[in-house]
């Protein structure tokens, strides 16, 4: 025997045959090997029939369900996923509209009033002695209105001189009332008097309540006041005769907007003598502010004036010639000193 | 299920498959075509030419019932979501059992430790603690006309397969069970033939060593 046992038996699980003579001849002469190779047939045969075996009732049908499950989930899925495609188009859409509006809204915001836009202060619902305070301060014609008619009519006059608005429109705080009895501070103390009583006049007309006492300190730190307002206060210093215009500042909020628009109304004594007209900025940016003056003090119909504010307050008006406007300055100086206009140069012109 | 899964026969050309082309492997090609057309009724009859021997190799794969059902229907699941890609120059039958196969690996690695406690047969019929014994591999077979003089060879059989470990079971299961041949099955395991021959020579020795007593 030319092959040994072990080697037969490899052959065999090897190739899971007798492939040669050699080995075929060991296997009929080796009685063990024979066995091996016997049960070896044995085993294969069970595991051929292990290959047959019947297979559980319905395999068919739960694998098609299955199958039929998976593709529809599978088709279902692709549709999403085509819906999803598609559907990107439409935040996409929804987004460039919105960045449409929003652009155009703020344009609309932002740029300055055709010279026909303006509604006239006493054509607009003056609403803040109606409303809650929040709604108020959001109304900055109604403030400016209200500080107009508290210091318009007598210029340098301390605002406990000031008498309530008659008008039955302009709102009439309560505080203010309550605070009349407050004696007016002395000029060095102004400064913060002043910041104090900008607080105080916004709260006034926001709440209509009087401000805690704890109030006055805290605004002497700038607490209360945003840092853009406490800028545009060093920005523009208060003339030592101040002191009789500072009831009728206007509202800080307002003023700290640069776009803001503000309306003024003259005293409804007047209101028919009155024309519109327009105060804005030369060059740059700056207030826009539409203002109602008597004939006297306005440009010509069309016409347009250069209205210089110093940083001392101090005021200049030119006619389109260059021509100082005298006349006019008293006037003018009492309807824009309140509004707290920055220091420039600003275009007056006359809308109607 | 974390495993890629590999055709190896994606690379193989005609050549080596062609000779084992028979009138199954033509009429599983004419269905393949016929789904890749868009008539996706010939699935159907592919499911039903190959779903006898997945469930077997599932069985035999995972030993329990409900496991092959399973392993099954997803196996046609995935051969459903592949077969557009399906080169028909293979055979389908081998690329089926093939997906089969990696179905099965997945199924016994992501469920090792719990597979591995609810079918060690041999473990399980070596406890000796009398607990209750789950029940044994032997009732996988579901033909009690097979339980003749043969079961015995055939529980024991079943018991010794799933003592084995998965990779010399798989080979047995793929050579000796379904009967492919050595390329088949190189292609299956993407190994060569030579590899193949050794590694079923050490899985056949494995299972005669499990066979103690019964296979000499």
């Amino acid at each position: 025997m030319a092959m040994t046992c072990d080697e037969v038996r490899e052959l065999i699980n090897r190739e899971g045959a007798i492939t040669s003579g050699e080995a075929n001849s060991h296997v009929h002469e080796c009685p063990g090997c024979q066995e091996f190779w016997d049960h070896w047939q044995a085993v294969r045969k069970e595991l051929h029939a292990m290959g047959e075996e019947d297979t559980p009732p319905f395999l068919h049908t739960r694998i098609m369900a299955h199958v039929q499950e998976a593709a529809e989930s599978e088709h279902a899925k692709g549709a999403w996923l085509f819906g999803l495609k598609k559907l990107w188009a439409g935040p996409l859409l929804v987004l460039f509209l919105g960045l449409l509006l929003g652009g155009y809204g703020l344009v609309q915001v932002l740029r300055p009033k055709a010279p026909s836009e303006p509604v006239p202060a006493a054509s607009r619902p003056l609403s803040s002695k109606q409303k809650p305070g929040a709604e108020a301060k959001a109304k900055d014609a109604p403030a400016a209105l209200e500080l107009f008619k508290s210091v318009a009519p007598v210029a340098g006059q301390s605002r406990e001189a000031v008498p309530a608005p008659s008008s039955p429109s302009a709102p009439a705080p309560a505080a203010r009332a309550d605070s009349a009895s407050t004696p007016p501070a002395p000029a060095g103390e102004r400064p913060a008097d002043l910041q104090s009583d900008m607080a105080d006049e916004r709260k006034d007309s926001l709440f209509a309540t009087p401000p805690p006492p704890q109030q006055k300190g805290a605004d002497d730190k700038g607490a209360f006041q945003p840092l853009s307002n406490r800028f545009e206060e060093r920005a523009a210093p208060e003339p030592a005769g101040a002191a009789s215009r500072d009831s009728s500042r206007p509202s800080a909020t307002a003023l700290s907007r640069p776009k803001a628009e503000l309306s003024a109304q003259l005293p409804e004594s007047e209101p028919l003598a009155s024309v519109v007209c327009t105060l804005s900025p030369l060059m740059g940016s700056g207030p826009f502010i539409s203002l109602q003056l008597p004939p006297s003090a306005a440009p010509p119909s069309g016409g347009v004036w250069t209205v210089v504010i110093s940083p001392d307050s101090a005021l200049r008006v030119q006619d389109s010639a260059g021509k100082p406007m005298d006349a006019s300055l008293a006037t003018l100086r009492d309807v824009i000193h309140p509004l707290h206009v920055p220091p420039g140069s600003y275009r007056l012109k006359r809308i109607s | 299920m974390g495993l890629v899964l590999v055709y190896p026969w994606s690379m193989a050309d005609a050549g080596p498959m062609g000779q084992n082309r028979s009138r199954d492997w033509d009429a599983d090609a004419a269905s393949v075509t016929r789904f890749q057309a868009g008539h996706e009724d010939a699935f159907e009859a592919l499911v039903r030419s190959r779903e006898r021997e997945v469930y077997r190799v599932a069985l035999r794969m995972l030993g329990d019932p409900d496991d092959a059902m399973e392993a099954s229907q997803e196996t046609f699941i995935r051969v459903y979501r592949s077969l557009k890609d399906f080169r028909n120059d293979a055979s389908f039958k081998t690329w089926v059992i093939g997906i089969c196969m990696n179905v099965c690996r997945n199924m016994l690695s992501s469920t090792a430790g719990k597979m591995k406690r609810k079918r060690s047969p041999l473990a399980r019929e070596n406890r000796e603690d009398g607990e209750e014994m789950e029940p044994a591999l032997q009732d996988i077979s579901p033909d009690p006309a097979s339980m003749t003089l043969g079961s015995e060879l055939r529980q024991a059989l079943g018991r010794a397969l799933h003592a084995l470990s998965p990779e010399h079971r798989e080979i047995i299961v793929l050579r000796d069970i379904q009967d492919l041949d050595y390329d088949q099955v190189g292609l299956l395991l993407n190994c060569p033939v030579g590899t193949v021959k050794s590694r079923l020579s050490r899985a056949r020795q494995a299972l005669r060593e499990a066979l103690e007593g019964i296979w000499p």
